[in-house]
């Protein structure tokens, strides 16, 4: 085995050979202070032990058996491992102490196939098998607090950071799954006080404290906004742009227009450029534009939204045609229409 | 760039250098007669005369000509026309197209959401 001290500095690198034995290297801070120790065991030309010391943190690794942290002397952490450093083929691999909860992952035929997740108190939270479509939550006093329903398993990762499930999210209704899904809370009663349905990560409907929720494109939104009764000002006034873009789909900018008068940019012909202040807009959004253009064939006047960048009738109708600005701009790039009907 | 239009549709004239592109397009696309159908009132325009055009669906379809995509460019559809061709739509007056090939696209409306998804 050879061994290389990479962090010694100009003319104190050494590199050696040796077959058995062990290095102890001793680290010290630029004020001579103790650092980090390291213990290296060395068996047969292999590195087959190590103990880092680092303050109040030790990890100890037997290659190809387990790797174990300690935190102020207290296991942390234990990863059972195979020669190849997968994960170990059969029973415990993972286990972790957390701040209240304590999370054991398990393997068969070398791949992970349960998790789980106890309270510091023993108590169980929830122990989710590989395949498993019904999962069960429970609370620190061993009470049931949420039942979950998936059409699809859930997929579990061996290496994933933080539960598979989380239990605080589970608690908030802002959990979401692949597929559809269903799961309800329960009140220390027994009884169902809140619940949320989805598919593939999007809530559709669901109930908070008898409640109920109302959902569009996954966001929650107040009733009225599903029922359509609202105005045009209190479209312009909400604050979530998904939302009030799917309002304004729904409602109509004709709508708006025929509501809101808007305030003239400029006027020529058949076309007219109008803007509407957006209260609660993120830049460039605080303004919505429209071009309001008459059909020269039906006569009808029909609007289109167009990018609030647009100054003047000429910007705004070959944005419409597809133009980018810049090229509108800088290059003078416009569409010539030789006839429209 | 020139171009004639019917309604909310935009017909782009084009120069084509590269005809064995062209017609690779025109075989692969998938043949329609319809140019656009009107989402509200199921109002179609199509060509008059489907005998006067060939009008390929270009969605589902690898197109390469002249070096460029034609849906990169938001073009949906591709129309050729030897000599003349007339685009008809209950609404609409007639148009008339001049012979020649056409990339067609429907004028853009601003969706804040999609404008947001791209600037993020």
């Amino acid at each position: 085995m050879y061994i290389y001290s990479g962090k010694a500095g100009w003319a104190r690198n050494f590199c050696s050979s040796m077959m058995d034995g062990e290095i102890i290297i001793k680290d010290k801070d630029y004020r001579g202070s103790r650092g980090k120790k390291e213990k290296y065991v060395v068996c047969g030309g292999k590195l087959v032990e190590s103990i880092e010391q680092d303050h109040n943190r030790k990890i100890h690794t037997v290659f190809g058996e387990f790797r174990k942290t300690y935190q102020k002397a207290k296991l942390e952490k234990e990863e059972y491992y195979q020669s190849d450093w997968r994960i170990k083929w059969k029973g415990l691999f993972f286990r972790q102490v957390n701040q209240d909860h304590i999370l054991e992952r398990y393997a068969s035929g070398g791949s992970m196939s349960r998790e789980i997740v106890y309270w510091k108190n023993k108590k169980l939270m929830y122990n989710l098998g590989k395949g498993n479509k019904n999962i069960k939550i429970f609370n620190k006093d061993g009470s049931l607090l949420a039942k979950i329903s998936l059409s699809k398993r859930l997929s579990l990762y061996s290496d994933k950071y933080g539960l598979h499930v989380d239990f605080r999210e589970v608690r908030k209704l802002t959990a979401m799954f692949r597929g559809n899904w269903y799961y309800e809370l329960y009140d220390a009663r027994g009884t169902v006080r809140s619940w949320l349905k989805g598919k593939n990560s999007i809530p559709e409907e669901g109930v908070r404290n008898r409640h109920k929720l109302y959902f569009l494109r996954g966001i929650q939104v107040p009733k009225k906004v599903i029922s359509g009764k609202y105005d045009a000002s209190y479209i312009l006034s909400y604050p979530n742009s998904t939302i009030r873009s799917e309002m304004l789909k729904s409602y109509g900018i004709e709508r708006v227009v025929r509501e809101l008068h808007g305030e003239t940019i400029e006027k020529k012909g058949e076309y007219e450029l109008l803007q509407f202040p957006i209260p609660q807009g993120v830049e460039p959004d605080r303004i919505m534009k429209v071009l309001q253009m008459q059909c020269p064939s039906t006569q009808v006047w029909y609007t289109l939204r167009v990018s609030p960048e647009c100054k003047n009738i000429h910007e705004a109708i070959n944005w419409t045609y597809g133009l980018d600005l810049r090229d509108i701009r800088k290059t003078g790039q416009t569409v010539d229409i030789l006839a429209a009907t | 760039m020139k171009a004639y239009r019917q309604g909310e549709l935009l017909f782009v004239l084009q120069t084509i250098k590269d005809v064995q592109g062209l017609k690779k397009a025109l075989a692969e696309g998938k043949k329609t007669t319809v140019v656009a159908e009107g989402e509200a009132t199921g109002h179609k325009h199509e060509l008059a005369d489907p005998a006067t055009g060939i009008l390929v669906d270009i969605e589902d379809a690898f197109v390469w000509i002249d070096n460029e995509n034609p849906k990169f460019n938001n073009f949906q559809k591709i129309l050729h026309t030897e000599k003349g061709t007339t685009i008809k739509h209950p609404d609409h007056q007639d148009l008339y197209l001049p012979g020649g090939t056409y990339y067609i696209r429907a004028q853009r409306e601003y969706d804040e959401e999609m404008a947001r998804q791209v600037r993020d």
